[in-house]
């Protein structure tokens, strides 16, 4: 069986489970503006293997580019990782985690009647959700 | 008494929040209805003690599974 050592449109599959498209969109714009990434539709493989997804991102180390979709709820990320480092795979992951999880969380409060502020610092995203009812 | 919540979201997407101005079971029903909506987008939520503190997973199954 193929795997990490070879190169292929893979699909990694994230813990994000019964994931909104809305607020997946919204966490993967803030990825892009984060690693200074541009927005793509297809992704490749090594062989110039196109797939067309309806997000993804390009930079200097997804080079051939990673779509973001959804699949029977759970979020998977689609590319080729050949000779990309796991380490740059499970970063890109964790970001996407961050992202999301502050999208569903102000999303969240927002829907109770929060107003919300929300201040990245450093690696960590702080959020303050009030209200005063 | 206004009612106020801080969320802090970790580099991999662990989130913890504080409740401040709720009142006993009012702060416990808050993070009930708060667990179920997070759950609908996607973000299972634990109560991880008996402290107003609640704690989303974040790790990443990293299963690698072939297109084709």
């Amino acid at each position: 069986m193929e795997g990490l050592n070879t190169s292929n449109l893979t699909k990694i599959k994230t813990k994000i489970k019964n994931a909104n498209m809305q607020l997946l969109a919204k966490a993967v714009e803030a990825l892009i503006k984060q690693r200074g990434a541009t927005a793509v539709t297809k992704v490749r493989d090594y062989s110039g293997r196109e797939q067309t997804v309806e997000l993804g991102l390009k930079d200097s180390t997804f080079t051939r580019g990673i779509g973001f979709t959804i699949e029977n709820g759970e979020v998977k990320l689609v590319g080729d990782t050949w000779q990309i480092s796991p380490s740059h795979v499970t970063e890109l992951q964790n970001q996407l985690n961050q992202h999301y999880t502050h999208q569903a969380v102000t999303s969240t409060f927002t829907q109770l009647g929060y107003q919300v502020v929300s201040n990245k610092v450093k690696e960590d995203i702080y959020i303050k959700a009030y209200a005063f009812s | 008494m206004g009612k106020q919540v801080t969320i802090v979201i970790g580099k991999e997407g662990n989130a913890t929040f504080t409740f401040k101005g709720y009142t006993g079971r009012l702060c416990y029903a808050e993070m009930e209805k708060l667990k179920q909506l997070l759950k609908a987008k996607g973000v299972e939520a634990q109560i991880i003690s008996q402290e107003p503190t609640v704690e989303t997973p974040v790790a990443i199954d990293a299963t690698v599974k072939n297109v084709v």
